[in-house]
C-alpha cells in the first residue's frame, strides 16, 4: 500500500481552483494508493473552515471526498495518539532548527507537522503533498532556507545540524504536479496543451502554491517536449 | 513579553506618528516589528505589528476626518495608546493588553460606515502581517494561527503578491518532482 498524504495548502489552492474534482479522477485509477488526511489537516480545511461563512462552502466540497473514500482519514492506518506523539515530536525538532537573534524560530504548525509524523510512522512508501515551500526547504535544501531567513531577517541565522537530519528522508510534491499528471492523463476538461497548462499553474499560484514563474515556463517546456534526453 | 523596550520606544513613536497623522511613518513603524515578531512570535509584538499598520492604511484613507466618527475614534486611540505605554513602562502586561485590545474596540462604538472600514482594516493588516512571516520563513500554516486569520484568506493573499515569486531558488527542480509523480502514481 502506498500513501498520499495531503497538507492544507493544497487542498486549498485546488478548491479555489476549481480542481478539486481531478482528485477522484486521479484516486480511481489507483489500486493501491491512498489518499490521507489527518485529523489535524481535516480540522483546519474542513472543521474550522465550516464555521467561515466565507469558506464553508469549499469545507463542504472536501468532506465530500472522505464519504466518497476518495480520503482515507489517517486513522485507519495509524493510530491517532501514535500520531499525536509523533507529530508532538515533529513540533520540537521544528522549532530548533533555526535560531536567530537568540530565539529558536518556530517553523512549521500542527497541520503540516501532521503530514510529517504521518509520513514517518507509515513506514511505505508515501508522500506528502505539500503547497508550503518553507516545508519543503526544511528537507530539500536547509542552506536555501537559513539564505532565505538571513536576507529578510538581516541577522545570522545558526543552523542545528543534528535536528535537519530528522528531515532528511521526506519527499514531497505540489498541487501543480498533480495538476500537471491530471492535464497529461486527460482527466481535466480543458484542451491539452501547454498554454492550458500555463493557466492551470497559475491558478493555483494565485490560490497559495509556491510555484514560481521560471517553473511554469519548465512545467510548460515539459509538457510540450517530454523529460530532456527522452 | 519579549523585547519590552523595543515595543516601548515602537509605541512612543505610534503615538507622535498618529497624532501628526503621518501614515508613511507608520507603515515604516510597522516594519520594525516584524524581524522580532518572525524570531520570537510572541504575541505582544504581533499586536503591535498589526495596530502599528492598521493605523497608517486607516490614514490613507482620502477624506477620513469628514467620516462621522472619526473624531471619537482619534481620541480614543491616543488615549488607549497613552494608557497601554503607562501600563508596559509599570510591567502590567494585563493593562497594556487591555489598552491595546481596546484600541480595536473601539471600532465597535462608532456607528457609522467607520465601523466597518476599520474593522475590515484591521483584518486586513493582519492578513499582511501573516503574509510578512510567511516571506520571513514561517510557514503559511504557523503565520496564519499566530496572527488569527483564515489559511484561505493568506493562501490568496500570498498567491496574489509577489511573495512566492520567492528571490531564492526552488530546491528541487519541476522535472524532478514531475518525476517522482508519475513513478509514484504509475
Amino acid at each position: 500500500m502506498r500513501f498520499l498524504v495531503f497538507d492544507a495548502g493544497p487542498l486549498i489552492s485546488l478548491t479555489l481552483s476549481g480542481l478539486l474534482d481531478i482528485l477522484p479522477k486521479i484516486h480511481s485509477g489507483l489500486k493501491e494508493t491512498k489518499f490521507v488526511l489527518t485529523p489535524q489537516v481535516k480540522f483546519e480545511v474542513i472543521d474550522k473552515s465550516k464555521t467561515n461563512k466565507k469558506f464553508s462552502l469549499e469545507a463542504f466540497k472536501i468532506e465530500k471526498l472522505i464519504k466518497d473514500k476518495v480520503f482515507s482519514l489517517s486513522s485507519e492506518f495509524v493510530q491517532n495518539k501514535n500520531l499525536s506523539e509523533e507529530t508532538q515530536k515533529v513540533l520540537s525538532f521544528s522549532s530548533q532548527l533555526i535560531k536567530s537573534y537568540g530565539h529558536n524560530v518556530q517553523l512549521l504548525q500542527e497541520g503540516e507537522a501532521s503530514c510529517i509524523a504521518f509520513f514517518k510512522l507509515a513506514k511505505k512508501d508515501c508522500l506528502i503533498v505539500s503547497d508550503e515551500r518553507t516545508v519543503r526547504l526544511i528537507s530539500e535544501s536547509k542552506y536555501l532556507l537559513a539564505e532565505r531567513m538571513k536576507s529578510k531577517l538581516h541577522s545570522e541565522v545558526f543552523l542545528n545540524e543534528k535536528n535537519f537530519k530528522y528531515f532528511e528522508d521526506l519527499k514531497y510534491i505540489r498541487s501543480s504536479e498533480l495538476v500537471f499528471y491530471a492535464l497529461k492523463k486527460d482527466l481535466i476538461d480543458i484542451e491539452k496543451s501547454p498554454e492550458a497548462l500555463e493557466a492551470l499553474l497559475y491558478s493555483l499560484k494565485f490560490h497559495g502554491t509556491a510555484i514560481s514563474q521560471k517553473e511554469i515556463e519548465e512545467a510548460k517546456e515539459l509538457y510540450k517536449n517530454g523529460p530532456r534526453g527522452s | 513579553m519579549q523585547e519590552k523596550d523595543n515595543i516601548l520606544k515602537i509605541l512612543k513613536e505610534t503615538t507622535i506618528s498618529f497624532k501628526k497623522e503621518n501614515a508613511i511613518n507608520l507603515k515604516a513603524l510597522s516594519n520594525r516589528t516584524i524581524h522580532s515578531a518572525t524570531t520570537s512570535q510572541d504575541m505582544d509584538n504581533i499586536i503591535v505589528a498589526v495596530i502599528v499598520y492598521s493605523l497608517g492604511k486607516i490614514l490613507e484613507r482620502e477624506n477620513y476626518k469628514e467620516i462621522r466618527g472619526w473624531e471619537f475614534f482619534f481620541k480614543e486611540t491616543l488615549k488607549n495608546l497613552d494608557e497601554a505605554l503607562k501600563s508596559l513602562k509599570k510591567e502590567n502586561l494585563e493593562k497594556f493588553r487591555f489598552f491595546l485590545g481596546k484600541i480595536r474596540q473601539s471600532a465597535n462604538e462608532i456607528d457609522s460606515n467607520l465601523s466597518s472600514y476599520i474593522k475590515d482594516i484591521f483584518y486586513k493588516a493582519s492578513i499582511n502581517k501573516a503574509s510578512k512571516l510567511y516571506q520571513h520563513g514561517i510557514s503559511a500554516q504557523k503565520a496564519a494561527e499566530l496572527l488569527g486569520v483564515s489559511l484561505w484568506d493568506l493562501a490568496s493573499y500570498i498567491g496574489q503578491s509577489s511573495i512566492n515569486e520567492a528571490d531564492i531558488g526552488e530546491s528541487l527542480s519541476f522535472s524532478k518532482r514531475i518525476k517522482t509523480t508519475e513513478e509514484f502514481l504509475r
